[in-house]
């Protein structure tokens, strides 16, 4: 798992910037097991304390993610509410789901094993 | 249990929906409408959610509103995604707005050099093109235009522009000539105004385009 967030470094914009880019790849993987509309993937994503999101601002995330093709929305009615918009991941999204994920991993994998062997030759002098 | 006409006819709710709406003025009709109703549905959820886990109903909206971006903040990030669109459009009527402004201005200053010809000058028929060079020059100085380099560039152009109506002047005067058979004095006066008018009105067409110049606001 990447861990991304630390709640001393909220306001870090460093942290936003990345943050920014995750969420992107958080979405999509949350649109890639089934259609969903917005307060869904809010509910989704604040259930992990490293996506949490205010409501409502998923929705220019969103707006990207329709604009570069990488989902479709469309609406449907709701028994008990307004229409609800769900968004589904295209194919083009998919292929960047997947490849963004291999590349965040492989430097996640980077990032460690610099970690470590950093605490090695630190150990060593 | 909340319905969606009790939600939504409360003030709360529905200041929070047209405070949203104002801030998201800039967007096309039916982008705007759609993320509208798409905040709308939102909010409802979380009322939703938020009676089954006790609240009562008539403190809903406030600990809806509670939880959900202040209006301007949502709409400042909703239209930052579409800045290139906005700016492309804001460009676009800038470009129409220019185009009008000039042409009003050089045209209705172009106009002037026709009673070269005529050897008379018809005040009335004149008056039109004297409100059109007016109006040009007033929508070129205080109209709403984004002066961009394309823009100024365009305007750059428009000054060099003072050599052809200083053609049509002694064009004009020349057809005079030609059907009269003789140069008329009346004539000769006007077109000698009309050519250091002409040089007056380029510089201050060229005062104007050093100004924009020096204020301009963006590249692009």
């Amino acid at each position: 798992m990447l861990i991304i967030y630390n709640k001393n470094m909220k306001n870090d914009t460093w942290i936003i910037q990345l943050r920014k880019g995750v969420f992107e790849l958080a979405i999509l993987s949350l649109i890639n097991i089934r259609p969903m509309y917005g307060y869904e993937i809010t509910s989704a994503l604040n259930n992990i304390p490293a996506f949490e999101i205010a409501n409502g601002s998923i929705y220019p995330i969103l707006k990207r993610l329709t604009k570069n093709n990488w989902a479709i929305s469309f609406w449907e009615d709701s028994i008990d509410g307004p229409k609800r918009k769900y968004y589904q991941i295209t194919k083009e999204g998919s292929k960047v789901l997947k490849e963004r994920m291999e590349e965040y991993k492989q430097v996640y994998d980077a990032l460690m094993l610099l970690g470590k062997e950093g605490k090695q030759v630190d150990n060593k002098g | 249990m909340i319905t969606k006409d009790n939600f939504f006819s409360n003030s709360l709710i529905k200041s929070y929906i047209n405070d949203l709406n104002e801030h998201l003025n800039k967007l096309p009709p039916d982008e705007r409408r759609q993320h509208i109703l798409e905040i709308e549905s939102h909010l409802f959820s979380i009322a939703v959610d938020k009676e089954k886990e006790g609240i009562s109903i008539n403190q809903l909206p406030q600990e809806v509103l509670k939880e959900f971006s202040s209006p301007n903040i949502l709409a400042s990030e909703i239209l930052s995604e579409y800045e290139e669109d906005i700016q492309r459009e804001d460009n676009k009527k800038s470009l129409q707005l220019f185009s009008y402004s000039t042409s009003l201005s050089i045209g209705g200053f172009g106009a002037f050099a026709v009673p070269i010809a005529y050897n008379l000058i018809n005040l009335s028929a004149m008056l039109p093109f004297f409100l059109a060079l007016i109006i040009g020059n007033l929508m070129l100085v205080f109209g709403k235009l984004d002066w961009n380099s394309y823009l100024l560039k365009r305007f750059k152009k428009i000054i060099a522009f003072r050599n052809y109506i200083l053609g049509i002047a002694f064009g004009a005067f020349a057809i005079q000539i030609i059907f009269s058979h003789k140069v008329n004095s009346f004539s000769v006066y006007y077109l000698i105004i009309y050519v250091i008018c002409t040089f007056i009105y380029f510089e201050f067409l060229k005062y104007v385009y050093n100004k924009k110049n020096n204020e301009k606001p963006s590249q692009g």
